[in-house]
């Protein structure tokens, strides 16, 4: 069986989309907790963001105590809805959570949206005026 | 290829000499009905997280080779969490089955 919901940006994702999707996720869920996808890092949204960490896949936790749940027991109906799956491909970014219409579901659909629009902002500005690039790894 | 089960559905599948798995509306209904599979084993890090359901669904696996192939759900999510399904019931007989029994999971 198979669960979640993929909402997907297409478009080759930079650095800087990453610093984005993680520094909008911030300001819903400030306690929120990064964990890569292999288990061996896990770090505060904070810390990644401050060390310019990046990875290709990755799991976003709302808080410590929803990690702890989806450790513990997989996919619930108390913890569905803080948790989101995060693939970062080639050609695209796509960010999976348990149903569309959730408040995760939004959540990332106004993140998606903001990267989107950066996106469109930054091919309108001359390159001697872009930002650096923010290098995000793990 | 496996396909990972929990007790109820480990003893049904189990109960026949060819194994039968049983194509059923995935929760989000923009995944096709199927029967799902992953080449991921039990080792795979995080595979349930990955794949959205509980941990209850780890607890036994079936292994086997595909005596029809599979359909890959689709280039971007299916490719990465390496996720098939047959859109009909799907049976393995013996001849294709490798092994099953509990994952050592809970």
């Amino acid at each position: 069986m198979i669960g979640g919901f993929e909402f997907e940006l297409g478009g080759t994702p930079s650095p800087d989309d990453v610093g984005r999707l993680l520094r909008l996720l911030r300001v819903k869920w400030p306690a929120c907790i990064l964990e890569s996808a292999d288990g061996a890092v896990t770090a505060t949204i904070q810390d990644v963001l401050r060390n310019r960490s990046s990875t290709s896949q990755f799991f976003l936790y709302r808080d410590l105590a929803a990690k702890r749940s989806w450790d513990e027991h997989g996919l619930t109906e108390e913890n569905g809805d803080a948790m989101i799956s995060v693939i970062i491909d080639e050609d695209f970014i796509m960010m999976i959570v348990n149903a569309q219409d959730s408040v995760s579901g939004h959540i990332v659909k106004e993140i998606l949206q903001g990267i989107h629009t950066c996106r469109n902002v930054n091919r309108l500005v001359p390159p001697s005026y872009a930002p650096k690039s923010q290098q995000v790894t793990i | 290829m496996n396909h990972f089960t929990d007790r109820e559905g480990y003893n049904g599948i189990r109960s026949q000499p060819t194994w039968l798995f049983k194509a059923a509306q995935p929760p989000q209904t923009r995944h096709p009905v199927g029967a799902y599979f992953t080449t991921f084993g039990p080792d795979e890090p995080n595979l349930f997280k990955k794949l959205f359901i509980p941990n209850a669904k780890r607890e036994f696996i079936f292994s086997f080779t595909p005596p029809v192939p599979l359909q890959l759900l689709d280039e971007k999510r299916g490719k990465v969490h390496q996720i098939y399904y047959s859109p009909a019931d799907y049976s393995v007989p013996r001849s294709h089955q490798i092994s099953h029994g509990p994952t050592g999971l809970q």
